[in-house]
């Protein structure tokens, strides 16, 4: 017999392979799931940590509260990101093709997002009624509208938790372009976070209810 | 794709299977974490790596660790896709065999 050489099973080797596979199946989903809890709910909660943490800074130190939310925010950003990639890596076992994977489709994220920001510069630049100040704050139905893009062009159902989060924050774009809300803005994209994160939740355990 | 199909058939085997699923479910690992998980000895393993890396089922790079360098192993992009459609024709398979049993 070669290696090669496939087995031959009975009805009941076939049935108990057929079960393995479908709980392997599910346990991927489930796990992919609950990584997703973790991406959106440890993402909220480093962002508004870090930024709390620096705008708290900030009074103490007498700097100025827009300056300190900025960098903050920033900080929040970039340290979350950090740590969940890490823990990714750890936990998850985000590693070899599926880190890659992650990074490929960064990378065309990377690209959507610069098509679809500019799209909204220049609607904001042309719709002359937009307050100036609302400039900075296009990254609300820019990140938004660029998770719908991706979530059409891709159509899988573990980015279903993100195109929650986008039709969460999408309603309160006008306001938020309109009026200039900064705080709207933030507070509407940590309410879509913690939206989706509930919500991938309850994807993971419905993955074992599913016929 | 079908049962006949070359590379579906490398997976009915009762230990590439076990490797399969084990690195479906858990991605990526060490040949080491492998052979405690399949609890499979490691010329046997090897063989059968050997066989699923062939068919490209199964990748493996080499990495350099604090305790020295690993070898890697995980299931390719489309060695994934392939355990979904076995998962798939397994349940019409015995969906079918119900079905003419009445």
């Amino acid at each position: 017999m070669g290696d090669d050489a496939c087995e031959r099973f009975d009805d009941a080797g076939l049935r108990e392979m057929s079960n393995v596979a479908d709980l392997a199946v599910r346990l991927r989903r489930f796990l992919e799931y609950v990584e997703s809890t973790y991406l959106f709910l440890a993402f909220m909660l480093g962002f508004l940590a870090i930024t709390h943490f620096f705008v708290g800074l900030g009074e103490v130190l007498g700097l100025p509260r827009e300056t300190m939310a900025s960098i903050g925010s920033a900080l929040g950003v970039a340290v979350s990101g950090v740590v969940y990639l890490a823990l990714a890596r750890r936990i998850f076992r985000v590693t070899g093709n599926r880190y890659a994977r992650i990074f490929r489709g960064f990378r065309e994220l990377l690209v959507y997002n610069a098509i679809v920001f500019l799209v909204w510069l220049a609607v904001v630049l042309i719709v002359e009624v937009v307050n100036p100040a609302s400039l900075n704050l296009v990254w609300h139905p820019g990140l938004a509208t660029m998770i719908i893009v991706v979530y059409l062009a891709k159509r899988s159902p573990t980015l279903r938790p993100h195109l929650i989060a986008a039709l969460v924050m999408l309603p309160f774009t006008p306001v938020v372009i309109l009026e200039s809300a900064q705080e709207l803005a933030l507070g509407s994209m940590l309410l879509a976070y913690y939206a989706a994160g509930v919500y991938s939740l309850r994807e993971a355990l419905r993955v074992f209810d599913r016929g | 794709m079908n049962l006949d199909d070359d590379r579906v058939r490398v997976l009915f085997n009762a230990k590439r299977f076990m490797i399969a699923t084990i690195l479906y479910v858990r991605g990526e690992m060490t040949m080491a974490e492998l052979q405690r998980h399949t609890g499979l000895s490691w010329g046997d393993l090897d063989s059968n790596l050997r066989v699923l890396i062939r068919h490209g089922i199964v990748e493996s790079r080499k990495i350099v660790t604090r305790r020295g360098p690993r070898t890697m192993v995980g299931l390719t992009r489309s060695g994934e896709a392939l355990y979904e459609e076995l998962t798939r024709i397994l349940t019409d398979l015995i969906g079918e065999a119900r079905r003419s049993r009445g």
